[in-house]
């Protein structure tokens, strides 16, 4: 029996969920310009344009920060989406290989030392990220335990502890009524001071590193496979490997430079894309992608509406990420008793 | 034999409780130093303390409301880190502690125990942290908890009896009480419709970005606003006991204060003012258009905070809510009188340091 008309008919069904996958995101980010607080509580109805305030609500503090969700849900899902294929482990996302915590020792640092300007407090954190990607690759050669990959994780799980610790001893030393202040100011992260320059400070690189992740996404399937299998049909694994990580690290901490630390959006929505488009990364990426966005697109958007002050980004990823991490498992475990 | 010895018990015993008895109802009269501290413990010093360490975070609150009293010149202080940015308000009052070795805020129970000092004094916030563990090694400790106008009557009440000098203690609350009935008899008198809309907010600065803050209900800063008949407009908005709380910008707007007062502390709040002054964001909110983000005034401490001069931030935010109805108070003379009155100051020279950092930290709301 020929399975090219069913695997096209697939295909088919899976490019228009993605495209109304796409369209909901989109519908719903111009929907939430309209959510918000000011000058009531709930959604703003066109007859309140004729305030000026509401114009400048919109267009200076709504609009960027729904761009800045979009933008860090993406590239977060993106990176956690290829830390999964690359290490063959679902429970990989961009904090693997002590990436987060890299950057985050990178941005407290820099602020200890007290140079007072944020491109330098986000080039160290973009730096002890990616020296954090080298230390666990190359720590990993040295290891004479296991294959490839689970050298890596141990590697990656022993550089994660170094910078940690070298974290505390950071926030140990910090002047306590500024610096300390400064680095629980960057850790805690969120998107409320979501500026236009903010935005525009990471924009082309973020966007490069989509790109090029983008472009990648139908290697990411032969680059899971064993290193033997990926280099038989014509790749070049480390290489492409190695691509593939400082680009998905440089984008990351970038976006967390901004964002601060936004936990499991990286390691849920790589897993929702996979669940509703198959492991067939040429439609989960992009997916993951977008489902990025629209899991902190509306996480935040709760995070600003709901209550007076603001509820901390961290607290809903965490809570509703849970969720949806226990719905999918039970889903897994459903289909399996099937 | 038997029958003696028991009887000889029998009459010392009652001797013996007597004597006990009375003697520590003397010790309770006359010569021991005792208070009960914000943990409701009872602490008893043989001694007066003549060698006081003040541990943990948030230490300059403790170690405010002890150099109200003038035992304090006598004694050999330990300080943690006091400096909240804006200048050390105990090494300018008394420059000899600058010399001394400041204790780390996050100093453990063993490095405190090495400082040999007769009493610990502390926030009590560190009750479970610190004051327990240095129970266990028998250090005397007192926890204070300072954070509201009851608080700072009652423990300076309880503080006076540690140091058995309840005539202080009783002349400082009068003067808080007087000061504060100044300004409540005032505005006891204003409709709902006349009272003011206030917004305080701490600001935070990380390089470009900026935070701001509310209180909760419950802290003093919320109380000050509504002790000068104002209405604190994000009453009910923090939900969190414990901390600030960040709004956004939108929440600002929705509640159009008719006054935003920005605090600091870590860094002088007209930064802040210029700030806001200079957002093209906040350019469209009334209290902007009409001029009325005020910075708070501090000299080397902020005065809108539990600190010993809160009652400066009290009545700075009587005058600034109402100028009309406080057009007779003078805020220089009264953070003169006030520097006199609670910490003994006489010298000239250190009252002006202290008058001009206030001018200069609201100079910035008469532009």
């Amino acid at each position: 029996m020929n399975a090219a008309p069913f695997y096209r008919v697939e295909q088919k069904r899976r490019g228009i969920r993605l495209s109304l996958l796409l369209v909901a995101t989109i519908a719903l980010s111009v929907l939430f310009l309209f959510a918000g607080r000011y000058p009531k509580p709930g959604f703003t109805f066109p007859s309140d344009w004729t305030d000026p305030m509401v114009n400048t609500i919109v267009l200076q503090v709504r609009l960027p920060r729904i761009l800045l969700a979009l933008l860090a849900g993406a590239m977060l899902s993106a990176s956690g989406f290829t830390f999964q294929m690359l290490f063959s482990n679902p429970l990989v996302e961009p904090g693997f290989l002590g990436v987060s915590q890299g950057s985050a020792f990178g941005a407290a640092l820099m602020i200890v030392l007290g140079t007072g300007s944020s491109v330098l407090v986000q080039l160290s954190a973009t730096f002890f990220g990616l020296t954090a990607l080298l230390a666990s690759y190359l720590l990993s050669k040295r290891f004479r335990f296991g294959g490839a990959l689970l050298r890596l994780v141990l590697s990656g799980i022993a550089v994660s502890a170094i910078y940690s610790s070298a974290l505390g001893v950071v926030k140990i030393v910090a002047e306590p009524t500024k610096d300390l202040q400064d680095i629980t100011f960057w850790m805690m992260g969120g998107l409320w001071n979501a500026t236009w320059n903010q935005i525009f400070s990471i924009l082309s690189i973020v966007v490069a590193c989509l790109v090029i992740l983008f472009c990648y996404r139908w290697k990411l399937n032969l680059l899971s496979l064993q290193e033997k299998t990926s280099f038989s049909v014509g790749l070049n694994p480390k290489r492409d490997r190695l691509i593939l990580l400082i680009v998905a690290t440089v984008g990351t901490t970038l976006t967390i430079s901004i964002t601060g630390l936004i936990g499991w959006v990286g390691l849920i929505t790589p897993h929702l894309g996979r669940k509703l488009f198959g492991s067939d990364s040429s439609y989960s990426f992009p997916a993951s992608m977008i489902l990025g966005s629209l899991f902190l697109l509306l996480c935040d958007t709760i995070g600003r509406t709901l209550l007076p002050t603001e509820i901390p980004i961290g607290l809903l990823t965490s809570f509703l990420g849970a969720f949806v991490f226990i719905i999918i498992l039970s889903l897994k475990h459903q289909e399996g008793k099937a | 034999m038997k029958i003696r010895s028991l009887l000889i018990c029998f009459l010392l015993l009652p001797a013996l409780l007597f004597a006990q008895a009375s003697s520590e109802s003397a010790m309770d009269n006359s010569d021991y130093y005792t208070a009960t501290d914000a943990n409701n413990r009872t602490l008893k010093l043989a001694q007066k303390p003549s060698h006081i360490l003040i541990a943990g975070k948030a230490g300059n609150m403790p170690a405010n409301a002890l150099f109200l009293f003038e035992e304090v010149e006598s004694m050999d202080l330990t300080l943690p880190k006091t400096d909240q940015g804006l200048g050390d308000f105990f090494a300018f009052i008394r420059p000899e502690l600058d010399q001394k070795p400041r204790i780390s805020q996050t100093a453990s129970a063993e490095e405190i125990a090495s400082k040999n000092s007769d009493l610990v004094l502390m926030k009590a916030t560190h009750y479970e942290s610190t004051a327990k563990k240095l129970d266990q090694l028998g250090i005397p400790n007192y926890t204070m908890n300072l954070e509201s106008y009851e608080d700072w009557k009652n423990e300076l009440r309880e503080l006076g009896k540690l140091l058995k000098n309840t005539a202080r203690a009783e002349q400082l609350i009068n003067l808080y009480e007087t000061q504060v009935r100044f300004i409540t008899d005032r505005v006891k008198g204003l409709k709902e419709e006349e009272k003011v809309r206030i917004l305080l907010l701490q600001a935070e600065r990380s390089d470009a970005t900026y935070a701001y803050k509310i209180a909760p209900d419950s802290w003093m800063q919320t109380w000050m606003v509504e002790t000068v008949g104002a209405i604190p407009v994000y009453k009910g908005a923090n939900k969190a006991a414990n901390g600030w709380s960040t709004v956004s910008f939108e929440q600002i707007a929705a509640w159009n204060p008719e006054l935003v007062i920005l605090v600091s502390y870590k860094d002088a709040s007209y930064k802040y003012v210029k700030a806001v002054q200079e957002s093209g964001v906040w350019a469209n909110l009334d209290a902007v258009k009409n001029g009325r983000v005020k910075a708070s005034p501090h000299d080397m401490m902020n005065y809108i905070q539990p600190v010993a001069s809160w009652i400066l931030g009290l009545q700075w935010l009587a005058k600034e809510a109402y100028p009309a109805l406080f057009a007779d108070l003078d805020m220089e003379a009264q953070v003169r009188r006030f520097y006199q009155d609670f910490y003994n100051i006489t010298d000239e020279g250190k009252l002006d340091v202290l008058l001009d950092l206030y001018r200069s930290s609201v100079a910035i709301n008469t532009l």
